[in-house]
């Protein structure tokens, strides 16, 4: 019975336009993001290759019998660029390019998006962009009908009337409609992967394989539970069209709003003192351990 | 009649659930964003004040006539949070908090998203984040069953078969729609205004208030858009689900993906240097010159003992003067000669920079999104043209101080003297930076706002059309 069910639900979403929509973003946007961050991530490797290579050439020999001036980098830490950024950059562009040490403490080198600052302004497109935000949204548009587009016609009435249970009526629209989902899905990853290898990305090494293959369960786990959003909605509400602003809405609040209200909320709830304070607060002790040497001396 | 029916649509909309989700997001969000930045301004504010007032009580002498390493940052060009960033904080975050004045060139200091890195994961919460994401979405949601649903119900048939022109018919359901979406709008954000302006925040400053105007027509115009897109795509569909599908997937692409594809696509077609390779030919391009100068100075000091004897402990003070004199034109010559090279190569390498960001950005232009991104970072002096007076109020005070200081250093000295009070200079602090006026400002985003007017136009245009045409 299940197995019927979930077939039809399955023939259901294939035929509907929201299977073309879903093809379309699949097809189109994972190859592509993967493959452009892969370049992304090869120029970024060069960058960090030559800079490398710079500090080799430029490095400095210290005589601790001579004055050194606190504020002068005697040597730098670069960031490496790691290959799993072509799958999501994080933080990758916003962290200093380097850690310079001088006698002062650590300086930062400018981050990579000082240069690129203007794309900055429009944001970044990472695979881990397109699952958490566009395919969250299909994710909606697959369910938010699954029960109040069957009440809205009539078919739920006539269906329940029969010998059929209603937790095997609502698992057949869940497994149907998340198998549709994911199979494009993960096709299209999976053709990505491909290019990427051919690219010449390192899959097979043992510290990247198991991550992207977690990276992938952490994907489908993320769409499952908008998948129980979009039918939780579903359940709530009679009629399709109420159903879907309304998931619009919870969509808009739970993946634009709320993750970027936290730390502006934080900034307000647990405010800090600025670097400058700090540092105007240890110039004094500085200055008086400096009078004391001078005197001792 | 178009009254009645323009009346007929607001009743419509006010009585439908998209109009509760558009009150929701209105009376929590935009309020709620204002505030909110306006406090993470002023803590910015105080940041920036704090930095000037160590950099003033650190205020530095160096003597010319002493070595000073290339790397030493002399002075700093801070950036001054503008209150505007309030509406956009655009580059704000992104732009490096100083500009480090070294004999080497500018350095750059950390941006202030390096310190909180974790929130920009997430992304910025602003007034433009809001109209450009949230408010496009809930114009397409108030837009998509505008003739497909009338048609899927069948009135639409009912209602034409009336003496009711078709143009008549869908000017009342485009104003109708949008004079219930953009009132709640304004008055949420009037409230907002309320609440910075009792926070403190000088919206009456003649800077201030016209460019906030200007934000609120250009939004007002960036709705307008996605009304016609919603409404072009109702035309040409007779399902209002099938139109809501087709309207999502537009607003993912025009909004979510194209915008950030540009830039991407920019560096593939049009690849730059990196900066190290730019770092490591002029390293060579000294080292070259070095080399040819101290074969030069060998010449020199080779000529200048060839007829003399070797000097006494006490002569020798004066005689190291006299080669450090004779030595001089030609440590001058090679200086200008490195300078020249170096300035030749870092042009290079800014126009190959500049073709490829001008690039990415007629591409990122497909899309309304970008180019109100454009036009409000602009108004809002948080945008490109804030990025560049930045880095050339940087140059121009680096210049001044080559002129005043570091093209006085003497490096190759065989010999130190120095006056304690006559040699020191004192380094200069910047001037502050020049705002743009605002018909600068409009004369710089004129593509983009005339992008966002040809995208209202053309995209309405396209909707008439088709309802003229389409058989009911």
């Amino acid at each position: 019975m299940l197995m019927t069910l979930i077939q039809k639900e399955m023939m259901h979403h294939i035929l509907s336009v929201r299977f073309v929509a879903l093809l379309l973003m699949c097809l189109l946007l994972v190859p592509l993001t993967l493959s452009i961050n892969h370049r992304n991530y090869r120029q970024n490797l060069v960058d960090y290759q030559e800079a490398v290579k710079l500090a080799n050439i430029e490095e400095t020999t210290v005589n601790l019998k001579m004055p050194l001036e606190p504020d002068l980098e005697v040597s730098k830490l670069i960031l490496k660029p790691t290959p799993l950024s072509v799958f999501a950059n994080g933080l990758a562009d916003a962290l200093p390019s380097y850690l310079g040490i001088t006698r002062n403490g650590i300086t930062q080198g400018p981050p990579a998006l000082v240069s690129a600052s203007l794309s900055y302004l429009l944001g970044h497109l990472d695979f881990l962009f397109i699952v958490g935000t566009v395919f969250s949204l299909l994710a909606l548009l697959f369910t938010f009908d699954a029960v109040a587009g069957e009440r809205e016609a009539g078919t739920l009435r006539i269906t329940l009337a029969n010998s059929l249970p209603r937790d095997i009526f609502l698992w057949s629209k869940l497994i149907g409609g998340y198998l549709v989902f994911v199979i494009p899905f993960l096709i299209s990853l999976l053709f990505g992967l491909l290019v990427l290898v051919w690219q010449g990305f390192p899959l097979g090494e043992p510290d990247i394989f198991p991550r992207v293959l977690m990276l992938t369960f952490a994907s489908l786990l993320y769409i499952a539970v908008f998948f129980a959003i979009g039918t939780v909605i579903s359940t709530y509400l009679d009629n399709s069209k109420t159903a879907l602003i309304v998931a619009f809405t919870v969509w808009v609040f739970a993946v634009l709003i709320t993750p970027r209200v936290g730390f502006l909320a934080a900034k307000i709830i647990a405010p800090t003192r600025t670097s400058q304070s700090v540092y105007m607060e240890k110039k004094p002790c500085e200055t008086i351990l400096m009078l004391n040497l001078k005197s001792k001396k | 009649m178009l009254m009645t029916l323009i009346q007929k649509e607001i009743r419509h909309h006010l009585l439908s659930v998209r109009f509760v989700a558009l009150l929701l997001m209105c009376l929590l969000l935009i309020p709620l964003t204002l505030s909110i930045n306006y406090r993470h301004f002023r803590q910015n504010l105080v940041d920036y004040q704090e930095s000037v007032k160590l950099a003033q009580i650190e205020e530095k002498t160096v003597n010319p006539k002493m070595q000073l390493e290339p790397e030493i940052e002399v002075s700093k060009l801070f950036l001054k949070p503008t209150p505007l960033s309030v509406f956009a904080n655009g580059l704000e975050d992104a732009l490096p908090n100083h500009l480090g004045m070294t004999r080497n060139g500018i350095v750059y200091g950390a941006p202030a998203l390096v310190s909180d890195s974790l929130s920009y994961l997430f992304g910025h919460l602003d007034f433009l984040f809001l109209v450009g994401t949230v408010f496009s979405l809930l114009a397409l949601l108030f837009t998509f069953d505008a003739v497909a649903g009338e048609k899927e119900a069948g009135t639409l048939r009912i209602t034409l078969a009336n003496s009711l022109p078709r143009d008549l018919f869908l000017w009342s359901k485009l104003i109708g729609g949008y004079i219930v979406f953009v009132v709640p709008f304004l008055a949420s954000f009037l409230f907002g205004l309320l609440v910075l302006v009792w926070q403190g925040f000088p919206l009456g400053e003649p800077e201030i208030f016209p460019r906030v105007l200007g934000l609120t027509l250009a939004s007002l115009l960036y709705i307008a858009v996605f009304f016609a897109i919603g409404t072009v795509i109702s035309t040409y569909l007779d399902n209002s689900k099938t139109a809501l599908i087709i309207a999502f997937t537009v607003w993912v692409f025009a909004v979510l993906i194209t915008p950030r594809v540009g830039f991407i696509a920019a560096k593939a077609i049009a690849p730059t240097q990196t900066s190290q390779s730019v770092y490591l030919e002029k390293t060579a391009l000294r080292e070259n010159f070095n080399a040819e100068l101290e074969e030069r100075k060998k010449e020199i000091h080779q000529a200048f003992w060839k007829d003399r004897r070797q000097p006494s402990f006490e002569e020798q003070f004066t005689v190291g003067e006299e080669v450090d004199e004779q030595v001089k034109p030609l440590e001058e010559e090679f200086r200008q000669k490195f300078k020249e090279h170096a300035d030749k190569i870092d042009r290079n390498y800014q126009r190959e920079k500049k073709y490829q960001e001008q690039v990415g950005e007629t591409l990122s232009r497909i899309t309304p999104t970008s180019s109100l991104t454009y036009l409000a970072t602009n108004l809002m002096q948080t945008g490109k043209r804030k990025k560049s007076d930045y880095f050339q109020a940087g140059e121009r005070y680096h210049d001044a101080l080559h002129a005043d200081l570091f093209s006085k250093i003497v490096d190759h000295a065989s010999v130190r003297t120095f006056h304690l009070e006559r040699d020191i200079v004192k380094i200069t602090q910047p001037s502050s930076l020049e705002t743009p006026t605002l018909g600068e400002t409009f004369r710089q985003s004129a593509v983009d706002v005339l992008l966002l007017c040809f995208f209202a136009v053309a995209l309405t245009m396209v909707a008439f059309m088709k309802f003229f045409r389409s058989d009911i």
